[in-house]
């Protein structure tokens, strides 16, 4: 297995792949408070962004631990393993809920025979592969994705802008406060409170000081195509249509023709944000394994990589058998399953780690 | 159909890996894919896997509750109509 | 052979008897006796009778050894001298030594009285000369190309690096073989953890029997199992020593026409030696178009199938009308059609290798030809499949590296059977697997493909693009810090 470190800039593309995946898949804060919806992503976002400045505050108490290591550090051996366990929970949460998503939008758009047993198989197949080769060949991956897909959204979102007919984020502040609220939470529940998850990859990163950096650049270019993508897609679609769709920038994507010849390009722009979304199963199933291996102190992990795929497969085809429930898990639940692994626990190991610091140089000041 | 042959696959790998560790001496590690091994085996099994709670159902269970608290709260709860 | 050193014994005759025991039966072992005036043997040439060149054996050397020995009054020191005139340059130690030399088309001379011996490389086996290669062959640029012998492939080397900073490493494996390996490298270009690898590697070889650089490849590659060369090998001596100057290692076998380059990174499979010789513009357009007829050979058959199959709403209306009106009728699905052409491509291609060149045209031509209109008439198979099949042989043919050729021709039947099963999905999930094992595979520490990570844009692009000779850089390993370092370490 591959342990190489990987450069901040491969890291920001990463993470930009691993957010943006499948963000702009449902656009389910969009549905809600349709013209406001900036508000609530660019609200996500700044939350992220604050939680990205305290996951590197942690990281950098102790430079060359894993964010494992400094929960069973800060937390003592069974503590810590309680809240690894935690993390894992909210892990097999997000791998499943990124599955079945693949999985329902194959089997609704694009391969309605096919079972979604079989797609999950083989996309696991290829994900756990991913996993096992290394967070060097993953990110080293997405550097070479990265500018097809910018370039194919870059071609198709001129094509969608043709489209729009009016500015779809005005009339503005249209929807209550509360609903601006909760909008939000749905956009840091999905796609943006899932940076959380990088926080146990900040130790395989060669320059620690541009973790911040790093980490901002790519939620903010994540904020930006979400934003276009819902812009688009409203302005493209409609609000009537827009609501209705399953799979609105998808329905948005499908109105562009090429000419007079070229009149189904949807099908090549799916191929490669495929891909795209492969990187969040991935990074998760790295991650799993990570912590699995801290958990139980296992030093060689390259064989527990099929094992932890299955159970990603045998969870997913035991949960949400049907899409509705899987779109009302991602309004109704998400939003609050995310705030422990992504918010309570990250302020609380701040919190101790400052507390401790503050004793710490108080100590320093009365030694001294 | 194809949860059998994933079954009948990390029944196999799971023995085979974890015996092949245990022999080498990586017992951490043959206790892991064990481990591993057993807990999809089980969600793999027709009748034991429905019963086994998964993430959706251990979230839902905690956070149900909490969740139509703020949608009432919020008078959202019609609002929310998933396609 | 025997690996064990063994003295040389002052005795002639016990000399042989050694020899006589180490070559039993084999009776290629010569022996020639000169004799002193009483009548015993004073010295004895040993040689293997095949491998050294009889002629001048017995109409120079050994009349002039005999005259001098003679004329001399069977002096010791004056036979010494006569065979140091004759060429007898090297002084053998010990019998391994000695053997070695035998076994290397070499004449070993045994003189009484003397704990050593005295030997000359004299081969006189055949050769043939240099010629163009048959692989790589190229449009302008020298029509020079490697043979079988490490000596002259050396020459061809050296002449066109006329400086000091050339520098050779011999190696010997095989138990058996004793093959000759030499590893040359610009000492001022080359990177020393590349060359400390190498020699690592080449140190790690345990075969019996060398026969061609191809083993050597498949035994020092990072990793043996993947289909894709980690090692680019080569016939000409031109792009050996454009090789050498961007600082990477040339592996030269003794028996093999192929030079081994190290390290390779993909671009270097796909870049024909020629795009140095035409204008640069020129060049960046067949590369791009070899880049396009890649993916064309990868996938065109597995994307047809897909289509045809699941997504036919992809394909525009009126086209969607011909291939389904050339499907009418045909009794076999999509994939199956594809895959038994496919495979009549294939064998043809085979048969057209192995049967002499003449022969092989007429076979393809004519399988071609005849073979597909045959299936078409018949009702077998579609004409969009024919075309389908056709243009990614074609394409294929167009991938300068042969070993690289094959990989892809490999990996387009998985392709073609994962588009069948779950098309467009299964394709996407295939290119990102093959990405995936791209980025993960090195050669020699360094990686394969060259991606975004790189420090500077220039060098990035100067991976894919071929910039007008004023700006091409000297040395790769120079231009690039992290190709140098072989990491991804370095920080944007």
């Amino acid at each position: 297995m591959n342990v190489e470190k990987i450069t901040p800039f491969q890291f920001g593309c990463m993470c930009f792949a691993f957010m943006s995946g499948f963000s702009t898949l449902y656009l389910l804060e969009a549905k809600l408070i349709m013209h406001d919806v900036w508000i609530a992503i660019i609200a996500a976002t700044i939350a992220t962004l604050f939680l990205v400045q305290l996951l590197v505050y942690i990281q950098r108490q102790f430079a060359d631990m894993n964010l494992s290591d400094i929960i069973i550090t800060v937390f003592g051996n069974w503590v810590g393993k309680l809240v690894l366990c935690l993390y894992l929970l909210g892990m097999t949460g997000l791998g499943v809920l990124s599955l079945r998503s693949i999985s329902l939008f194959y089997t609704t758009a694009i391969l309605p025979n096919t079972s979604p047993g079989l797609i999950m198989a083989i996309v696991l197949l290829v994900t756990t592969y991913a996993a096992y080769l290394g967070l060097s060949s993953i990110s080293r991956a997405a550097l070479v994705i990265l500018p097809f897909f910018a370039v194919a959204m870059l071609v198709i979102s001129v094509f969608i802008f043709d489209d729009v007919e009016s500015n779809p984020f005005m009339p503005q502040f249209q929807n209550a406060l509360p609903l601006i609220v909760y909008s939000s939470m749905i956009s840091f529940g999905f796609p943006f409170g899932k940076t959380s998850v990088f926080a146990f990859v900040f130790s395989e990163i060669t320059n620690q000081k541009k973790l911040v950096k790093s980490c901002t650049t790519a939620a903010i270019f994540s904020c930006v195509y979400l934003l276009m993508s819902t812009y688009l897609a409203i302005g493209c679609l409609g609000e009537y249509m827009f609501k209705t769709a399953a799979f609105p920038f998808f329905s948005s994507i499908q109105l562009v023709k090429f000419g007079e010849n070229i009149e189904r390009i949807e099908i090549m722009i799916i191929g490669i944000w495929t891909i795209l979304t492969l990187f969040e199963i991935i990074i998760v199933q790295y991650c799993f394994v990570k912590i699995v291996g801290r958990i139980f102190g296992a030093k060689n992990l390259s064989s527990l990589y099929l094992p932890v795929g299955a159970i990603f497969f045998a969870v997913s085809m035991k949960s949400f058998d049907n899409p509705a429930k899987l779109v009302a898990y991602d309004v109704k639940i998400l939003p609050f399953s995310i705030i422990l692994p992504s918010i309570i626990l990250p302020l609380i190991l701040g919190c101790i780690l400052w507390v401790k610091k503050s004793r710490k140089n108080q100590m320093d000041i009365q030694n001294s | 159909m194809i949860e059998y042959l994933v079954l009948t696959f990390v029944v196999v790998y799971g023995s085979w890996k974890s015996t092949l560790l245990w022999k080498k001496f990586q017992r951490s590690e043959a206790i892991v894919v064990c481990v591993l091994s057993l807990v999809a085996a089980c969600y793999l099994l027709p009748v034991i896997g429905n019963w086994i709670p998964t993430t959706e159902t251990f979230n839902t269970f905690l956070y149900q509750s909490i969740s139509e608290f703020v949608m009432r709260s919020f008078h959202i709860v019609q609002e929310v109509s998933p396609s | 052979m025997n690996t064990q050193k063994t003295p040389i014994e002052p005795s002639v005759v016990r000399n042989v008897d050694a020899l006589r025991h180490l070559f039993s039966d084999n009776e290629q072992i010569a022996f020639h006796y000169l004799e002193s005036n009483a009548g015993s043997p004073a010295a004895v040439i040993a040689y293997i009778r095949v491998l050294i060149d009889m002629e001048r054996l017995q109409q120079h050397i050994l009349p002039q050894m005999s005259k001098h020995y003679r004329a001399s009054g069977f002096d010791a020191q004056a036979l010494e001298e006569s065979a140091a005139a004759q060429g007898f340059e090297q002084t053998l130690e010990d019998m391994d030594l000695a053997v070695h030399m035998i076994v290397s088309a070499g004449i070993v001379l045994f003189v009484e009285g003397y704990s050593h011996a005295f030997g000359m490389s004299l081969p006189g086996y055949g050769k043939r000369s240099v010629d163009e290669p048959m692989l790589e062959v190229n449009v302008r640029g020298p029509r020079v190309g490697f043979i079988e012998d490490i000596g002259i492939n050396l020459g061809l080397i050296y002449r066109r690096l006329k400086t000091n900073k050339l520098k050779s490493k011999k190696y010997m494996i095989g138990r058996d073989s004793q093959t000759d390996i030499t590893v040359i490298y610009l000492e001022d270009q080359v990177s020393p953890d590349v060359l400390q690898e190498v020699d690592r590697r080449l140190n790690t070889i345990r075969l019996n029997v060398l026969t061609d650089s191809a083993q050597i490849e498949e035994w020092i590659q990072d990793s043996p199992y993947s289909p894709f060369p980690q090692i680019q090998n080569t016939e000409r001596p031109d792009r050996v020593a454009t090789a050498l100057n961007q600082g990477r290692v040339a592996i030269l076998t003794d028996g093999s026409p192929n030079v081994l380059l190290v390290p390779a990174v993909i671009t270097d499979l796909l870049h024909p030696s020629e795009d140095l010789y035409e204008k640069f513009y020129f060049a960046n357009f067949l590369r791009i178009l070899r880049l396009i007829t890649l993916f064309i050979s990868l996938f065109l058959p597995s994307i047809y199938i897909a289509l045809s199959t699941f997504h036919l709403e992809m394909i525009p209306t009126p086209l969607m009308l011909t291939f389904l009106s050339a499907k009418a009728g045909i009794p076999l699905p999509t994939f199956l059609e594809a895959l038994v052409m496919e495979i009549a491509f294939e064998i043809l291609r085979e048969a057209s290798i192995r049967l002499p060149r003449t022969v092989g045209q007429s076979v393809s031509i004519v399988g071609a030809l005849i073979i597909g209109e045959a299936a078409v008439q018949s009702g077998l198979v579609s004409r969009p499949i024919v075309i389908i099949v056709a243009l990614t042989g074609i394409a294929s043919f167009t991938i300068p590296s042969f070993n690289t050729a094959i990989a892809i021709r490999m990996l387009r039947f998985p392709l073609m059977f994962i588009a069948a099963w779950t098309g467009v999905l299964g394709i996407s999930l295939c290119l990102f697997a093959l990405i995936l094992h791209l980025c993960s595979l090195k050669s020699f520490g360094k990686p394969y493909i060259t991606t975004l990570e790189m420090v500077k844009w220039r060098d990035f692009i100067s991976h894919y693009v071929l910039l007008p000779v004023k700006h091409r850089r000297l040395s790769r390993m120079q231009a690039s810090p992290a190709l140098r370092r072989g990491s991804t370490h370095e920080d944007d």
